[in-house]
């Protein structure tokens, strides 16, 4: 049996409270993932489907088209 | 034989004594950092709770770990993922601050692109470098 190959696990973490390690602002990473868009992220995370634009918004460095986000894309959520 | 005996029985009281002296090692402190649960999910809140608890997933779920803390100062919490027997998944770590008297939420998450292998996984959430919570989850 063929050992699996977890090379391309993707990862991350965010607090309620202040992180000591990280330089970051405050806003949390999210890995996009098969069947994702940017309103189904938003619903879940902000429980708004319309709240899509803020993390639109925060991602314009990668995302071009906001109806295109792959799986294995890290995203910003502000 | 007596007069051997009496330091032997001595030497053993005198650990003992030291053993109970020194009691469990928590409640170093009344605030001291401390675990108080982990839960398992496939989304997550606004707020950092698992929206549904569950140990079962599929390939292509995102696998959340909310890790809930109390206490007051710094604590480094750690996650080590592991698949079948003992095969290394993923392993982070998160520097937090507790500053008050709520509990503090911190999560954890896993995604495998072209989906995970089924079986049984184990995760085992660390605390300052001591294991604080485990959990056995599968993947149908």
């Amino acid at each position: 049996m063929r050992t699996p190959d977890f090379s391309n696990v993707q990862s991350g973490s965010s607090s309620t409270a202040p992180s000591e390690s990280s330089s970051t602002n405050g806003s949390r990473s999210y890995v996009v993932v098969k069947g994702d868009s940017l309103s189904a992220i938003a619903k879940r995370e902000y429980g708004d489907a319309k709240e899509w634009r803020r993390i639109y918004d925060a991602n314009r460095d990668i995302i071009k088209d906001p109806d295109l986000i792959y799986p294995g894309q890290t995203l910003r959520l502000p | 034989m007596r007069t051997r005996l009496i330091p032997q029985f001595t030497l053993l009281a005198a650990a003992l004594l030291a053993a109970a002296a020194c009691g469990p090692k928590k409640a170093r402190g009344a605030n001291a950092v401390q675990v108080t649960d982990v839960d398992m999910g496939r989304r997550l809140t606004a707020d950092i709770k698992i929206d549904d608890k569950t140990t079962d997933f599929k390939p292509a779920d995102m696998i959340y770990a909310v890790v809930e803390t109390k206490g007051t100062g710094p604590a480094t919490l750690a996650t080590r993922w592991t698949y079948q027997d003992n095969q290394v998944v993923n392993e982070s770590s998160k520097t937090i601050s507790l500053q008050g008297d709520e509990p503090v939420r911190t999560e954890f998450h896993i995604s495998k692109p072209d989906g995970w292998p089924t079986g049984k996984y184990h995760l085992v959430v660390m605390l300052n470098g001591t294991t604080a919570g485990e959990k056995d989850f599968e993947v149908k």
